[in-house]
């Protein structure tokens, strides 16, 4: 049954595929490798982020502090850094370490408390951009230097150094996701999460994880945003969950839980960037702009369901990759992957 | 029970959106005119779709028209640096001939605008100015802070007759421009020595906040002889809180802010005469000082900016001049 689930992520290539075909028609600059790489760049933050968010919008969950958490955490290593005079390596820690706390107090939330991860992390998200302008009184700090801004401005034979650390963080999460129980337990918690705790399955400790492990892909975002403007504000980031969250569910995720596609985020994303780019290069106006990435995703989401209901009709519950959970009237509970119920 | 196969539907959608995204395109969308030989300009505010900017668009197209430039006007919807940044590459990687951009931070940009330059492609910056010197060729500044200080501080004088109690709302307390602003005005008050200021509140570019804290001003000073608004929107709303006390007349209100919104105020007696550089003038002058730079390279200690006539160049800085006068006779002729 993983054909089927594949197929989702066919079509996300196939309509990446006719939108390059189309913005290069549209304009002589755009099918440059050099603008095609660059336009990377731009996406490679909240593609990071979208990794996380992938997994915890799977639980059924979803994290709308991430861009705050980020604009935090770029200002605990400028100010760590520059100010307080810590020092790189220490400045670099302390802020991975801010990133891990700040998703680990939302995890902590959610489970501790079992508060719906909307309001928890509706709260944080005030709550970890308030501390960030407190820290910073407002002002941003500049001038890092160039070693560290390379991996945000620099380049391995032109392919940009965010975008590798955007396809090996990719490739990691898709591990996770595929070949571990942790991303087996996320499906199954999203699919049915009263289930998967009579099942006794681990629910407090997956959520925590995937949270803690979100705010560390914000620290992460957080250096390398900071590096490609040589610059740390405390309003950096804004907008950047929705960014991300749109990535997510442009890219075949489930927004109820229960169905993932890492692949397909790492492709919506990268739909929205070239759709920005091509359309920039085309000189159509920004406000047009937000117009059609409304009409794109507005579309995409109606073939997804359209595609999710041929799959879901095709057999009793033929999704990949998931640990299915089934409980009977005599409160017997079977556990079983694809196929095996 | 679903009737249609659902996968035809589903390339149906995928067909619709690639018209939807065709159908925009082309109904927006300029052909390129790089072999046209006309100098190519793009202008970035801030944001767009505020008074102020549409005002300096007005001016720049202005401009553009008398001197046979094409014009590019785009910037992001909200004052956002990152998307400034994403917008800026297009414009490279378009290779337009000069860039004006007026950054929403001032160091953030600096990496994009070196890379422009590297690429050739002659960088202003306007409105706001963007750290280090050398990320930009020329910053077109509206005024100084110190004509903008001093200038409040003698327009007040001289409403006052030299003698009073005044108070500042401003933005922020943080806010940048208002900050160096407040400076100058200090500066200038000993010249005044019977001018007093008594208190300086933020009322955070929110006009109904000025309101409240204008009110609440009149009511811990009683005495108070005049008040300067130091923003667009605290300008008008200390205005309404004066005229709503029924002290239009009696207390001198001025400051900075747009005719459009302070017409009403200067027709009823509420304020006499307040201050604000042409937002017009500064979108002008900026694709003047573009046509300028990409035909001569460098500018002299001095250039004729079409309309405005000569304007002063120094430090790599164009200067549009001091800020204007609105009163009753003039305020209604602006359309900003």
């Amino acid at each position: 049954m993983r054909r089927l689930s594949w197929r989702r992520e066919y079509v996300l290539l196939g309509v990446l595929m006719a939108l390059v075909v189309l913005m290069a028609l549209l304009s002589e600059y755009f099918f440059t490798v050099d603008n095609l790489l660059n336009l990377t760049r731009h996406q490679a933050e909240v593609g990071i982020i979208a990794c996380g968010m992938t997994l915890i919008i799977m639980t059924g969950g979803i994290d709308l502090s991430v861009g705050s958490l980020l604009g935090l955490c770029g200002i605990v290593l400028g100010y760590s850094w520059q100010v307080w005079g810590l020092g790189a390596v220490p400045a670099i820690g302390l802020t991975l370490i801010v990133g891990l706390a700040g998703g680990a107090f939302n995890g902590a939330l959610v489970t501790l408390f079992s508060l719906p991860a909307l309001v928890v992390t509706l709260a944080s998200m005030a709550l970890f951009r308030g501390i960030a302008f407190i820290i910073s009184e407002a002002q941003p700090v500049s001038s890092f230097p160039s070693a560290f801004c390379w991996i945000g401005q620099g380049a391995v034979w032109s392919v940009p150094s965010q975008l590798l650390i955007w396809i090996f963080l990719t490739l990691l999460t898709a591990f996770v996701t595929y070949r571990t129980r942790l991303g087996r337990y996320a499906a199954a918690i999203g699919d049915n999460e009263r289930a998967a705790i009579f099942a006794a399955l681990p629910v407090g400790r997956v959520k925590f994880l995937l949270y803690s492990a979100s705010g560390v892909l914000c620290a992460l975002a957080a250096l390398i945003l900071t590096a490609r403007f040589s610059t740390a504000k405390a309003d950096a980031g804004q907008l950047f969950e929705l960014a991300a969250i749109t990535g997510v569910v442009l890219g075949g995720t489930s927004i109820t839980g229960g169905r993932g596609s890492v692949f397909g985020t790492f492709l919506g994303i990268l739909i929205l960037g070239v759709v920005r780019n091509g359309l920039s290069l085309a000189e159509v106006s920004r406000v047009w702009q937000l117009v059609v990435e409304g009409g794109i995703l507005i579309a995409t989401a109606i073939t997804n369901q359209l595609i999710a209901e041929s799959i879901s009709r095709a057999g009793p519950r033929a999704v990949g990759n998931e640990l299915h959970i089934k409980g009977n009237d005599a409160g017997n509970i079977e556990i079983g992957k694809d196929g095996e119920l | 029970m679903r009737l249609m196969n659902p996968v035809k539907p589903a390339i149906g959608v995928c067909v619709a959106l690639l018209a939807l995204v065709l159908l925009v395109s082309t109904v927006s969308c300029k052909p390129e005119s790089g072999d046209s030989g006309k100098l190519r300009v793009g202008l970035m505010p801030k944001l767009i779709g505020i008074d102020f900017f549409n005002a300096c668009e007005r001016g720049a197209r202005e401009a553009a028209n008398e001197l046979g430039v094409e014009l590019v006007y785009d910037g992001p919807t909200a004052a956002d640096v990152t998307k400034q940044a994403e917008m800026l590459d297009t414009w490279i990687t378009r290779r337009l001939d000069v860039i004006a951009v007026a950054p929403n931070d001032p160091n953030a940009l600096a990496p994009t605008l070196k890379r422009a330059r590297a690429a050739g492609i002659k960088v202003l910056t306007w409105d706001a100015d963007s750290n280090p010197a050398d990320s930009r060729d020329y910053f077109v500044n509206q005024a100084t802070p110190e004509s903008m200080g001093f200038g409040l501080v003698d327009l007040m004088a001289r409403l006052l007759k030299e003698k009073g109690k005044v108070a500042i709302i401003t933005g922020s307390l943080t806010a940048a421009n208002q900050n160096i602003w407040i400076g100058f005005m200090k500066q200038r008050l000993p010249k005044y020595p019977d001018l007093e200021l008594v208190t300086i509140l933020p009322s955070e570019e929110n006009q109904s906040l000025a309101f409240r804290v204008a009110q609440d001003l009149l009511k811990s000073y009683p005495d108070i002889d005049g008040i300067w608004g130091l923003t667009s929107v605290s300008l008008p709303g200390t205005a309404e809180a004066v005229r709503q006390a029924g002290k239009s007349g009696k207390i001198v209100v001025t400051g900075l802010s747009t005719p459009k919104q302070m017409s009403q105020y200067v027709h009823d007696g509420t304020v006499d005469e307040f201050m604000l550089f042409s937002p017009v003038d500064l979108g002008y002058l900026s694709v003047q000082v573009a046509k300028l730079v990409s035909d001569q390279g460098s500018l002299g200690p001095t250039i004729a900016a079409g309309r405005l006539g000569t304007i002063t160049v120094s430090d790599q800085t164009v200067l549009l001049g001091d800020p204007m006068l609105f009163n009753i006779d003039n305020v209604d002729n602006f359309d900003f």
